[in-house]
């Protein structure tokens, strides 16, 4: 019980990180390989604050989340005017950068050796120490980060940014600025997922850099391509998917040596699969698209019919 | 001084091994557009299977050798056909996101067939050893170089002075013209990674030989190898060889007085630096691979 109790705080934390990476890839189509290390950023941050300071609750994590999004602007700044994949590159680099900064930084880090005895998360004198209060607390953050990517995802800047993903060109004709909107979700993505790395750092209590790697930010790809794009239910369907599955591997007699390798065979499979068979994910963004294509298909049948 | 000249002439092998890399690596995104992470994970297969039929099955190691070039130039243009052309709508975002799956699947399928640790192609016998005043150079090295310059000149030769090559360069400059002249652009792609795909089993080989594989190896030089790619310039084989040198140099000179483990982050700080205030790379614009 303790161990699936477990394993829903461990979604519910990957899930926010994965809403974070689907805003800036789904909603504004914007390719990032550095979201683990944003994630990164907001645990040691956060962790940090908790370990001096010892403040309660959503402060530590909200230090972490104002210190990645500040980060994110090194980033963001000067690489989007670029060509996409020349970006997406950028952001490889940028997480190697991130990761290199965590493991090598000693004297504030503890690099290789990693931060120990993080304090648990505490709120109005008391302090979440079990297993189901974390879940709690997780759950809660969980569905303020969902409620407001959903709020943000279908009002006027949620339309701007799809705007920017499906025709960059038409929405700066319109007197956007695109550069401004693309740091700015570069931003809220880079601290919610600094919230989500601070949650997990008050969780786990122990934070190596090894947990912000690079297969960490490929996992959240697969993760969000998996469950579908530009979509709060996607993310957490395919974040839930991935946690989940190679669980089952523990329970298919797989020798514990092979578990690693196949769980990443799995991601990167799953990934593959679902990019050429299914690039929708397993939740369509929804009702957008259909609506989209078949007015495209309309408005092209008018065009063809009048020549 | 003789320490400083030794990790020069070491960094000149690791960095015309990276150059080796990124030439393919170099080629096939001028070419297709495709950013090709799944050519290291492709290295360290041909790598494993090059000891398995030299070492293990005690094959000649030219038959051994011939047998990976196969795997890898049919591994290569496999993903090319099988999964990067059939990305739908031919989306850059989903053929990268494909080959960070695909990179990610190779390297680990590696490790659960051969295990993680690190595995020498040294069988028994020991290296050869050249002494250039006072450094050393062992025969792999030697091969490295020698291998690179062979493959900087054969790629040039193929893009310059062949027709198939003019038309790899129509292609890296304008796709829709290329389509539209009546250039089969399939046909151009797998061309790219056929030789993309020739040039790599090498340096699974060497990488073996020198220093031994593991499967983490193609990643290490896939990302050392985009790197070099990048600060030489993409449109630019002979940038993209030069680069790849630089990156091996900055790597093993650094290693003198800092810990290896800021490598990669000096490698990556390095790249990010030239994307951001030179996107076009040291060579980009003198001697783009589209330049006709």
């Amino acid at each position: 019980m303790e161990f699936v109790l477990h394993l829903a705080v461990f979604v519910c934390i990957q899930g926010i990180v994965a809403i974070a990476a689907t805003l800036l890839m789904g909603f504004a189509g914007l390719m990032s390989v550095a979201q683990a290390g944003f994630a990164g950023i907001g645990a040691y941050v956060g962790a940090l604050v908790a370990m001096r300071y010892g403040l309660p609750f959503p402060l530590p994590g909200l230090a972490g989340a104002a210190v990645a999004a500040g980060v994110s602007l090194v980033l963001s700044i000067p690489t989007l005017r670029l060509r996409g994949d020349y970006m997406a590159i950028a952001t490889l680099g940028f997480q190697f950068g991130i990761y290199g900064l965590l493991y090598n930084w000693n004297a504030v880090t503890g690099g290789a050796v990693g931060l120990r005895a993080i304090p648990q998360p505490h709120l109005l004198g008391i302090t979440v120490d079990t297993v189901a209060e974390h879940l709690v607390l997780a759950l809660v953050s969980l569905a303020v980060v969902a409620a407001a990517a959903w709020w943000l995802g279908r009002g006027p800047f949620g339309r701007l940014l799809r705007g920017i993903r499906d025709d960059e060109v038409a929405t700066r004709s319109l007197g956007k600025d695109v550069v401004r909107v693309k740091t700015t979700i570069f931003a809220i993505s880079a601290g919610i997922s600094g919230f989500g790395g601070a949650l997990y750092a008050q969780y786990v209590t122990y934070l190596h850099p090894d947990n912000f790697d690079v297969h960490h930010s490929i996992f959240l790809i697969s993760a969000i391509v998996v469950g579908g794009l530009a979509n709060v239910w996607g993310a957490l369907a395919g974040t839930a998917l991935l946690v989940l599955l190679p669980e089952a591997l523990r329970f298919a007699a797989v020798a514990d040596v092979m578990i690693g390798p196949m769980q990443q065979m799995i991601y990167g499979g799953l990934l593959v699969a679902f990019v050429l068979l299914r690039p929708s994910g397993l939740v369509p963004e929804y009702g957008l698209r259909a609506r989209d294509t078949g007015g495209l298909k309309a408005r092209r049948e008018t065009a063809s019919d009048g020549a | 001084m003789d320490l400083f000249l030794q990790l020069a002439l070491n960094g000149v092998v690791e960095g015309m091994r990276y150059g080796l890399v990124a030439l393919g690596f170099a080629l096939v995104l001028s070419v297709t557009g495709h950013v090709h992470f799944a050519h290291g994970a492709i290295c360290t297969l041909a790598g494993y299977v090059f000891h398995l039929l030299w070492v293990v099955i005690g094959l000649h190691w030219a038959l051994a050798f011939v047998a990976a070039v196969l795997l890898s130039v049919g591994l290569s243009v496999g993903i090319c056909l099988g999964i990067y052309r059939r990305v739908p709508d031919g989306s850059h975002h989903g053929v990268f996101i494909c080959s960070l799956g695909l990179m990610i699947l190779l390297q680990n399928l590696t490790h659960l067939l051969w295990g993680s640790e690190s595995l020498s192609l040294r069988a028994g016998g020991s290296a050869e050893i050249y002494f250039l005043g006072p450094t050393v150079l062992t025969d792999v090295g030697v091969a490295t170089v020698m291998m690179s310059l062979a493959a900087l000149a054969g790629v040039s030769f193929l893009l310059y002075r062949t027709g198939i090559g003019r038309a790899m360069r129509a292609m890296a400059d304008q796709p829709t013209m290329a389509a539209v002249v009546g250039i089969d652009t399939r046909r151009v792609a797998i061309a790219a990674f056929v030789i993309a795909g020739l040039l790599i089993a090498p340096v699974g080989v060497l990488t073996g030989l020198d220093e031994g594989l593991s499967p983490h190896t193609g990643t290490g030089l896939i990302l050392a190898a985009i790197a070099g790619a990048i600060i030489g310039g993409v449109g630019s084989l002979g940038g993209a060889v030069l680069g790849g040198l630089m990156i091996g140099l900055l790597q093993q000179l650094s290693a003198g007085w800092l810990p290896t483990s800021w490598m990669s982050s000096i490698t990556f700080l390095g790249m990010f630096a030239f994307i951001v205030f030179h996107p076009r790379g040291l060579f980009g614009k003198r001697m783009r691979v589209s330049e006709m």
